[in-house]
């Protein structure tokens, strides 16, 4: 699976711009704030509708400006296939899939398929919880846009059940309401924890393969799932068996919960643990390790894309390039080019070019480099 | 001096953006259509807004709206009087009468249980709910909230309210798409949800 070109209008700095792709490697040159990021932020629109920089929408109309359309030619095997997004000041997005409009992202999500890696994947391993599970769920979102419902549900259940809490704190709890709440969003997160062991589970040996490639050595790298429940119970118990554990569990912590207001049971506070031979690589992990465990885990978010679908993502790697030393680099193009589209951003034109096609980026204009 | 509308056009400008789903743009065309269409169109309006207002109450019986003291569903010995359907809104009425399916009573919450919006069951019209179901002539409650959170706590804390009165509770489940709205729903849809509705 390929992206032809795209066409930018009025998407940050870039007036109207396109750009033919390489199927293989694209090297995105530039100095600094020249727009290389922008347009990885547009790529990442187009496949996935939202920007990895977490932006809104509106953050990303070119300045002054009041729309902006973004237009892909995805090629997959010998089906093509147009996309395209329009965004006015007005608020109202337009999604077209090969010209007729589409209601509904999820009809857009996995057209084009994109793995995205930037600077701050690469602290995946030694950062907070939080951003593992914004990792995972980023992830599934992608491969099964039904999670988005499962998620987003959950956490209104939850805002909601909060501040019932908080109420409580001053008003007294009405127990069968809680109870009404409790119910709610158990329901909701017993889905949730069996979508998530079952995708950390299946991303373990790929990543796990992909780290001994990297490193050349024999240590293994495991992925796991930490919540309320050990993992295996997780993966054998139903839904029912899973929502009653945790509703037991609420039981014990109500007490807490009431005095904190907040829930303290869920998926919103699990994590994905990251082990190197059976250890925490977050506690006891060398920079070194962490780094390359990330790496890992990032290549194999796109082996799993190509296991559920079919079709390799385009990986676009955003600053990380310069991130890794030499011997990373290379392993990580050895990998990845040739099987994968990808797309790389580099401060320096001078960088050497073994296939592909790359460009340098100018206060949003873009022209292709002679290679090599 | 700076020219403004006069202060009456304003006004109406003013109240006009007060509407949900309109905008200051809107209010204005809207206001200038009513200063230049007839005066029989216009006055009609004021005076429908008027009577709506004065006339349009809730049912004594199941909160619904109707410009009697009790609705004519409520009235009609027709329908299968055991059988009551807990709504959010009026228009969930509707939507439940146009599946045809239905033959049933009703019930209207005006609202669903929210905490972040300051709504329990003390904000809707439980307890005239349960005053009705204690009278025990209803055997089963079809809980036909939203298919969104908010709608789901309402029905679960419903039913955990209905349930020891020794009444069957039932909720409406498939066909209706997740996480929407009940007027997404298409007649036929709604229609196949109510044949297939869950025990609570
Ligand atoms: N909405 C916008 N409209 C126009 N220009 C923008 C907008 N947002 C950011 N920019 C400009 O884009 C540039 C940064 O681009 P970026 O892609 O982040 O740089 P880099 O090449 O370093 O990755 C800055 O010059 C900034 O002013
Ligand atoms: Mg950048
Ligand atoms: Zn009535």
């Amino acid at each position: 699976m390929a992206i032809k070109y795209l066409l930018l209008r009025q998407f940050r700095n870039y007036l109207e711009e396109k750009i033919e792709w390489h199927p293989d490697l694209n090297i995105i040159c530039g100095a600094n704030a020249q727009g290389k990021s922008n347009l990885v932020e547009a790529l990442c629109y187009i496949s996935c509708g939202s920007s990895y920089r977490e932006a809104k929408d509106q953050e990303m109309l070119g300045f002054g400006q009041d729309f902006f359309y973004l237009e892909g030619l995805v090629e997959k095997g010998s089906l093509k296939r147009t996309l395209s997004v329009g965004f006015g000041a007005d608020k109202k997005k337009l999604w077209r899939l090969d010209g007729q409009p589409q209601k509904k992202l999820s009809q857009i999500l996995g057209v084009w398929h994109t793995v995205l890696f930037s600077p701050e994947d690469l602290q995946l391993v030694k950062s907070g919880p939080a951003n593992r599970r914004r990792f995972l769920n980023r992830e599934m979102l992608q491969l099964y846009p039904e999670y988005y419902l499962s998620l987003n549900q959950y956490q209104q259940a939850l805002s909601q059940r909060n501040e019932l809490l908080r109420q409580s704190r001053n008003f007294g709890i009405d127990k069968e309401l809680l109870r009404a709440w409790d119910d709610n969003l158990t329901t909701l997160a017993a889905d949730i924890f069996k979508k998530r062991q079952k995708v950390i589970a299946r991303l373990s040996p790929l990543a796990d393969q992909l780290h001994r490639q990297i490193t050349q050595s024999e240590e293994t790298l495991n992925l796991g799932y930490e919540s309320f429940l050990p993992e295996e119970k997780i993966a054998a118990m139903s839904q029912a068996e899973i929502k009653a554990a945790m509703l037991a569990e609420l039981e014990t912590k109500r007490r807490e919960e009431m005095a904190r207001g907040l829930t303290l049971v869920g998926p919103h506070r699990d994590d994905l643990l990251i082990n190197i031979n059976g250890f925490a690589a977050r506690q006891f992990g060398s920079q070194g390790q962490q780094r390359t465990a990330a790496l890992a885990l990032k290549l194999a978010e796109v082996e799993l894309v190509f296991e559920e679908t079919g079709f390799w993502p385009g990986l676009l790697l955003d600053d990380v390039m310069s991130e890794l030393d030499t011997k990373r680099q290379k392993q990580v193009l050895e990998l990845m080019v040739g099987k994968v589209q990808t797309f790389i951003t580099h401060t320096n034109p001078e960088i050497k070019l073994v296939c592909g096609r790359k460009f340098l980026v100018e206060s949003g204009k873009v022209r292709p480099l002679k290679g090599a | 001096m700076v020219y403004y509308y006069p202060e009456s056009m304003e006004n109406l400008i003013q109240q006009l953006t007060r509407l949900p789903g309109i905008g200051p743009k809107t209010a204005q065309r809207l206001a200038f259509h009513l200063l230049s269409t007839n005066e029989v169109d216009a006055f009609g309006l004021a005076q429908a807004i008027a009577t709506v207002r004065k006339k349009v109450k809730r049912c004594a019986v199941c909160a619904n709206l109707t410009d009697e003291e009790i609705c004519p569903v409520c009235r009609d010995n027709n329908r299968d009087r055991q059988l009551l359907c807990v709504v959010e809104q009026p228009k969930d009425v509707l939507m439940m009468e146009k599946t045809r399916e239905y033959r049933g009573l009703y019930h209207v919450l005006h609202g669903a249980i929210s905490p972040m919006e300051g709504v329990g069951p003390n904000q809707l019209t439980v307890g005239l709910l349960l005053e009705r179901l204690k009278q025990g002539e209803i055997t089963e409650v079809v809980m036909v909230t939203n298919p969104n959170v908010e709608g789901e706590a309402t029905a679960l804390y419903l039913a955990s309210q209905i349930k020891p009165m020794g009444i069957k509770v039932t909720r409406i489940a498939h066909g209706v798409p997740v996480g929407g709205d009940l007027e997404y729903a298409d007649e036929a849809t709604l229609a196949k949800a109510y044949a297939g509705r869950n025990e609570l």
